[in-house]
């Protein structure tokens, strides 16, 4: 299995460990981890992302990184690190901030690749898109408004090649979507969310989302240069802008699910620790949920109380180091992925179960199955901060076997099975061996005797 | 020197477990033991006039019988780099046969060796940076070109606090520190005194703006005994908690000196995997950079399974008594102490004396958290002590 880790001090590493691998054991196999770019404490790594495509043409191994302060570097991964930047490094970009402020002041809230297109959120509000699958890399930046803690693209409808819908939440700052009328136009806000009602004693619950995603096959219908394009209260769903499904994750520890067809405040809300949320994926086994449709929940259910009707399961971490999966459909934890000692920083997901986590314990750990076993547990030095899995499949090492080794199974397969007759022989040897075992102990006695009793010496058994 | 044959306890075969009077199986397991009590007696002396006779045999069983104690048989940890010191390896067969492999496949791929090794090297070389580059970015004191190189630290204790001169001997303790006792109305979090302490707004008499703060202690108390000291590295540094125990003052220590206020030297021993370094880090970085030799200070902190003890002395080189082992002495290669030295060079007349100082304490790490109180990165749990010969630091 190959994973992309981004760590804190501005390292990519590219690791290869098959399944089996627990480092803390002397006698497992080791991963090999090759390490690029130089560290430097002042660049930490906020994202890593797989790109399929560069430049026209499929290429494996391409992750894109992307620095807290808005730089993105395109690095190749099948070029050992040994052989320079120039060999490795296919792009960079500082994304240039409008108003000239340095870099570090906004630094990048949310990113990651969705469709091939590459997006980071800053916190003054700035979005930059990229694309490498053209010619040439091609970026597209969007000022928005105000400031952000987390945002999400929708590229389900695509705009000109660019995402249809921008998503933004920051502190104090509900959730809004932005979608673009044509590639020219303004970024129009057109949908803002409500917050939850007031808590039992009557106080504002705090609004400080950390992670925003789109939950797919929402498709929306994109509202073109009509001047109802503000919705300022939820109508009939014609009129509004594109219909969305969108999860948030908070500071204070909610998991919040919205439908912009149904309404604004959220349709689902719990709590699910007591600290910050740090990273939220929709778990593989969650059932790609209906078209819009069929509503998300049970309609007309308090969202304290809603559940999804179709399955859907959560990976959250959190900053205490609480690594766990979190059923919606149930409104319970379905369980906890064991094992780091420190907030678990970053997750990635791989087809059908395969949950990978990075932390500040400098361990990788990979979990598969229904039972969330450790099939991964690699030590890699640096407190990771991003992580994407690359190839979730093991080398397979083929073994050449010689001719007489197959002759032989051949021989072995040949032969019937004796099963049942097996059980009769074993049932009456067993009886024969016990009256053995009798004869035997009886023959024992007779000599212990001779020892006993005589002079003093021989009575100190030593 | 006979070797002795072991009475047997297991029950199929020994003696003890077949007499079923007991007044005959006491006579008889006390007959045992009289009798493998004066056969290693008999052992002892025999040994005893041999090594009279020969002093190169007692040097040589010294050398072969080390203790096994729990420092050498700790659990084999990767992240501590080039091995445990002084730990007892048991290459199992297991480890043979893997490594006699090893040698096989290297023969195959010269090129590929050849390649693995330049990325073994560049990895090495990565390593190293990335921890340097870690540590300042975790202790900004610790950096070369020193924007903040002197540390200036803020001691203030937890709420309703009753042990006000404890925290304040504190001050002696590390240079360039001041003591400021927590509010008794409006109690600030800490959050609250690390952003005030980082960004003093208020100028000193002389007018100039004061200096930032670069370190925050919170002695902890409980029943007027300090227990806890948490210290936060400013501005936006990671947080450290710590359990203190065994806390003794100046004055409880029999011929104690009275500390000056010269800038300690520094002694860290025992920190080995990554935990335990920034552990190391956390400390250089909360003294002055530049030790004042002439003070003869010294402050050790010596880490052992996991408990870091604190000592403070003043030393003193001076002539070495007729009376006094050489300098070196019980250091030999190999023995039990470890060491690198020979029996004690004898022609060094110098022996140091060491006089304690100050508070004497032992601290435990307990947890440390991102930024000021932000997200976990290594909590103490219970279960880590599960496997006695595993430790964190």
């Amino acid at each position: 299995m190959k994973f992309a880790i981004g760590d804190d001090i501005g390292q990519l590493k590219v690791i290869t460990a098959p399944r089996g691998t627990d480092s803390s054991l002397k006698t497992s196999v080791r991963a090999r981890i090759s390490t690029y770019f130089t560290p430097d404490r002042k660049e930490p790594v906020y994202a890593v992302c797989k790109i399929d495509k560069y430049q026209g043409e499929e290429r494996a191994g391409l992750v894109a990184v992307v620095f807290t302060s808005g730089k993105v570097k395109l690095v190749d991964t099948s070029v050992s690190p040994i052989n320079g930047e120039g060999k490795y490094l296919l792009y960079t970009h500082a994304s240039p901030t409008i108003h000239s402020a340095p870099a570090i002041a906004s630094p990048v809230v949310s990113a990651g690749v969705q469709d091939d297109i590459l997006y980071l959120f800053r916190t003054n509000g700035e979005v930059v898109f990229y694309r490498f699958d053209g010619k040439s890399p091609s970026v597209k930046t969007v000022p928005l408004p105000g400031n952000a803690a987390a945002g999400a693209v929708f590229t389900e409808a695509l705009v000109d090649g660019w995402p249809g819908a921008i998503a933004i939440g920051g502190e104090k700052r509900d959730l809004e979507i932005f979608e673009s009328a044509t590639e020219e136009g303004d970024w129009k806000s057109v949908w803002k969310a409500k917050n939850v009602k007031q808590d039992k004693l009557g106080l504002e619950v705090p609004v400080y989302i950390r992670r925003v995603l789109f939950l797919g096959a929402g498709r929306g219908e994109i509202a073109g240069n009509t001047t109802a394009a503000h919705p300022r209260r939820p109508t009939t769903v014609q009129t509004s802008g594109g219909k969305y499904r969108l999860a948030t994750g908070t500071h204070y520890s909610h998991l919040r699910i919205y439908d912009t067809a149904v309404s604004r405040r959220p349709i689902f809300t719990t709590a699910l620790t007591k600290s910050p949320i740090l990273s939220l994926h929709l778990h593989p086994s969650t059932q790609s949920p209906s078209p819009t449709s069929t509503p998300l929940t049970v309609p007309n259910t308090p969202p304290e109380l809603s559940t999804t009707s179709s399955p859907h399961n959560w990976i959250y971490t959190d900053s205490n180091g609480r690594f766990a999966l979190y059923s919606s459909t149930n409104r319970r934890e379905v369980g906890i992925y064991k094992g780091s000692t420190g907030a678990v920083n970053a997750t990635a997901t791989f087809s059908k179960d395969v949950v990978a986590g990075v932390g500040f314990d400098r361990y990788l750990r990979v979990y598969e199955g229904a039972g969330r076993e450790v099939v991964v547990k690699a030590y890699i030095k640096s407190k990771g901060t991003a992580i994407v899995v690359l190839d979730g499949e093991d080398e397979v090492i083929e073994v050449e076997r010689s001719r007489e080794e197959v002759e032989e199974e051949e021989v072995w397969e040949d032969m019937e099975e004796v099963a049942g007759g097996g059980s009769d022989e074993r049932d009456g040897g067993e009886e024969g061996d016990f009256t053995k075992a009798l004869v035997k102990v009886r023959r024992r006695r007779p000599r212990t005797d001779k020892e006993g009793g005589g002079s003093k010496k021989r009575r100190v058994e030593v | 020197m006979g070797k002795i044959k072991k009475t047997s306890t297991s029950q199929s075969s020994s003696k003890t477990f077949t007499i079923p009077n007991k007044l005959h199986r006491q006579a008889h397991n006390a007959r045992v033991k009289s009798v493998v009590e004066s056969a290693k007696r008999k052992e002892r002396f025999q040994r005893k006039k041999d090594e009279d006779r020969d002093p190169a045999l007692r040097e040589e069983r010294l050398k072969k019988n080390i203790p096994a104690t729990l420092e050498r048989k700790r659990v084999w940890d990767e992240r501590v780099e080039g091995g445990i010191p002084n730990r007892i390896e048991k290459p199992s067969a297991q480890e043979e046969e893997g490594a006699g492999k090893r040698q096989k496949t290297q023969a195959d791929g010269k090129e590929e060796a050849e390649e693995a090794e330049l990325l073994a090297a560049h990895e090495k070389a990565q390593a190293e940076k990335a921890e340097e580059e870690e540590t300042i970015a975790l202790f900004p004191t610790l950096e070369t070109q020193a924007s903040i190189s002197a540390p200036k630290i803020l001691i203030t204790t937890s709420r309703n606090c009753h042990i006000h001169e404890p925290a304040e001997q504190l001050t002696q303790l590390f240079p360039n520190s001041t003591y400021i006792p927590r509010g008794r109305e409006h109690k600030f979090s800490i959050k609250e005194i690390s952003a005030f302490a980082s960004n003093p707004t208020a100028a000193t008499s002389s007018g100039h703006p004061r200096e930032p703060y670069t370190h925050l202690i919170v002695v902890n108390e409980d029943r007027k005994i300090i227990n806890a000291l948490t210290i936060v590295v400013l501005p936006a540094g990671p947080t450290f908690h710590f359990s203190l125990t065994n806390y003794l003052p100046p004055k409880r220590i029999s011929g104690h000196g009275k500390p000056t206020g010269h800038v300690p030297e520094l002694i860290l021993n025992n920190f080995l995997t990554p935990l335990g370094k920034v552990t190391s880090s956390l400390f250089q970085s909360m003294f002055p950079r530049q030790p004042e030799i002439r003070g003869r200070q010294v402050v050790t902190l010596h880490n052992q399974r996991d408990y870091i003890f604190f000592r403070r002395h003043r030393y003193v080189f001076r002539e070495r008594r007729e009376t006094e082992k050489p300098v070196g002495y019980g250091l030999e290669d190999g023995g039990k102490d470890g060491g690198n030295g020979s029996k004690g060079d004898e022609s060094i007349p110098i022996r140091v004396g060491l006089q304690e100082l100050g508070p004497q304490f032992t601290l435990k790490l307990r947890r440390v958290e991102r930024g000021i109180k932000e997200g976990v990165e290594w909590e103490w749990k219970g279960e880590m002590e599960k496997d006695r010969k595993r430790f964190q630091l």
